[in-house]
């Protein structure tokens, strides 16, 4: 089941950029993978600049790593992906509350 | 190098960590009016850290004889009675506590309760934004701690969200940054999916650099992990690592944990099951479809979702046969302190799994969350009590603050010769897997320090990407610089204690030596250098002779 998702993710680094846009990443992938070790593998091997919530409790229980997946609210530490597929990746909130690329700041009711 | 370039921000009392000991100490503390005390965590407070990882079982029995006599016995007698005797004479107050701030905890028999982790953390930060001399500072990563005239004065702090790196000045500190290990090695219950939840030891080391003394950091509690998902440890689910645990030819290695008192957690079962890797008999498996006996209902009615969880990823050992591997769970040594959390440095505190001394050479499952509420709720009352009796706070001592912004900043310049903080921490995980795990010797600890001191030369290479605001590579940069450290103080550590006791197993000393080794293992910083030397232990409660 080897081969690569494709992953379109929301880059915005207020400071740098003056508007939003997209990145597209091509991520090798053995098989069935969760959209958390996705941006992992993106992060530590293909593009050192992407900033996420990289924590990961792997219950769906700190909710620190939500966002949209596909335009879903969903918990990247159990959404899951398959090679073959491809994603779209954005922040649970923009602008509300947005700080770089897929991180927000976690409200105190969220 | 004089003046001093960055904003500085004030308080009593400043708790370094979000966890539930970090959270717990910070509503202690302001519990004094008139003292202003700061939480800083390098995530959000509640949604970061090892405790949302934890089912919340505690074990808090009305018989702290009992809770004691399984602590040391288990732990080889290597606890600080001392500690071990708060820890189990206090959980009852503190869960009386726990009553008076409403907050929900489960009675699960005799000996136990659950505090369920996410809940209980939602409830506790409530709390603490309620409390007007109580600031939270989220994102935001604490890089060094300050020191002025032998007394703490204070950290150095990088906000993640701006870049910025600023000083909080403070009389009182307590490092509550949690565990050492789950970064050391390449599989870690610490690191369900293998992805970080950082817990990389940064507490511990900061500790160290500030003067304060790591004891018996050699005892590592390596537990068996689901291979795939990798590393998401079932840890809510008794009754799937009861065993039979089962080699490559399906011969059974371990029929049942029961018969260890750690059980699943025990190092007699991961010795086990190591050595029939050595032997070329892996990968190992859990089985358990043909049991017969009934699934146990679970004591706590929130873990059903737990248990679907489990069906869904495809991971009940009754349904399929699943494929176990061996990593870091916890480290049962850390800084040194008493039982009134205070460390050797004075006004530094440290609370939770960062202390040393409370489970000795084995932890056994529950007695986390017991040391975490009561040493959080002490180190609180501890360092409140030292701020209000030293009024000032120290002089901020400002050639340091320069030279640790000048070291925090150096990351993002370019290199010539550049490599990734990602790339280094895999070469240093694989040197603790092949030369500090299951089994030591001399020879295999020599070499992991030789090997880990040459990799201290390349933290100067780490390459980063030039920008401040949420610099994920960055604050993993910063990380790896101080976790390299732990690795080097682990193996120097294991090298020193030459018998075997505990998680701690020497092939060239596999006998336990109480003459000799009835003692601490003490790692200190002397003259700019990592010494080792050895302490003795509070024996004061109950001796091994009358164990045995």
């Amino acid at each position: 089941m080897n081969g690569y998702i494709t992953a379109s993710i929301f880059r915005y680094d207020p400071e740098k950029d003056t508007e939003p846009y997209y990145n597209e990443y091509q991520i090798k992938a053995e098989g069935e993978i969760s959209v958390l070790v996705l941006l992992n593998r993106i992060q530590e091997d293909i593009d050192p600049t992407l900033s996420f919530r990289s924590y990961c409790c792997g219950l769906q229980m700190c909710r620190s790593c939500l966002m949209k997946v596909n335009q879903k609210k969903k918990f990247a530490c159990l959404t899951a992906v398959k090679p073959g597929e491809k994603v779209v990746i954005e922040p649970a909130t923009y602008p509300d509350l947005h700080i770089k690329d897929l991180v927000v700041k976690l409200a105190d009711k969220n | 190098m004089n003046s001093l370039d960055c904003n500085i921000k004030e308080c009593d009392v400043l708790i370094v960590g979000g966890g539930g000991c970090g959270i717990i100490a910070s509503i202690e503390a302001s519990m004094r009016e008139g003292l202003k005390v700061i939480l800083a965590s390098k995530g959000p407070v509640s949604q970061s850290g090892l405790t949302p990882t934890a089912n919340g079982g505690t074990a808090a029995s009305d018989s702290p004889d009992g809770m004691f006599k399984q602590m040391i016995t288990a732990g080889n007698f290597l606890n600080d009675q001392n500690i071990a005797w708060l820890l189990v004479s206090k959980i009852q107050n503190c869960l009386q506590k726990f009553e008076q701030l409403e907050i929900p905890y489960i009675r699960m028999s005799a000996g136990s309760v659950c505090v369920p982790s996410t809940s209980t953390l939602r409830k506790l930060r409530d709390l603490a934004i309620k409390k007007p001399n109580l600031e939270l500072l989220e994102d935001v990563l604490i890089t060094s701690l300050l020191m002025a005239d032998g007394e703490i004065s204070g950290a150095t702090a990088l906000d993640v969200t701006t870049g910025e790196l600023f000083v909080i000045q403070a009389t009182a500190v307590v490092i509550a940054t949690g565990g050492l290990v789950g970064e050391l090695y390449p599989h870690s219950s610490n690191n369900p999916f293998g992805v970080t939840t950082d817990a990389s030891g940064t507490g511990h080391v900061m500790a160290y650099l500030a003067g304060a003394e790591l004891i018996d950091t050699e005892m590592i509690q390596f537990v068996p992990l689901p291979a795939n998902p990798r590393c998401l440890h079932l840890r809510y689910f008794p009754e799937f690592w009861e065993g039979p645990y089962l080699n490559r030819d399906g011969e059974v290695i371990i029929s049942d944990v029961g018969i260890y008192s750690g059980k699943s957690y025990s190092h007699f079962v991961t010795q086990k099951l190591f050595s029939e890797l050595e032997k070329g008999k892996g990968p190992l498996y859990i089985d358990h479809r043909n049991l017969e006996t009934p699934i146990p209902p679970l004591p706590v009615k929130s873990w059903d979702a737990r248990r679907k969880l489990i069906k869904l990823l495809g991971v009940d050992p009754r349904e399929n046969k699943i494929e176990i591997i061996i990593g870091s769970h916890l480290c049962m040594g850390g800084i040194r302190v008493n039982e009134k959390t205070e460390t050797t440095v004075p006004g530094l505190y440290a609370a939770g799994e960062v202390m040393g001394g409370v489970h000795g050479g084995m932890r056994l499952p529950g007695y986390s969350f017991t040391q975490i509420i009561v040493f959080g709720f002490e180190a609180g009352a501890q360092a409140a009590k030292y701020a209000q009796k030293s009024q000032n706070p120290g002089q901020l001592p400002v050639r340091d603050i320069n030279i640790e912004k000048e070291r925090v900043f150096r990351f993002l310049q370019p290199k010539s010769d550049s490599i990734s903080a990602t790339e280094l921490k895999k070469q240093l995980q694989h040197i603790m897997q092949e030369h500090v795990f299951i089994f030591r010797d001399k020879a295999a600890l020599t070499e992991a320090i030789k090997k880990i001191k040459a990799l201290k030369k390349d933290v100067l290479r780490i390459d980063v990407p030039d920008f401040k605001r949420f610099n994920l590579t960055w604050s993993r940069a910063i990380e790896f610089s101080l976790m390299i450290e732990a690795a080097e103080i682990i193996a120097e550590s294991a090298l020193a204690r030459e018998e075997s006791r505990g998680a701690h197993y020497r092939r060239d000393f596999p006998e336990k030596d109480d003459e000799k080794w009835l003692r601490h293992t003490v790692a200190k910083l002397e003259g700019g250098h990592l010494a080792i030397d050895s302490a003795p232990v509070v024996l004061d409660r109950m001796k091994p002779e009358v164990w045995t």
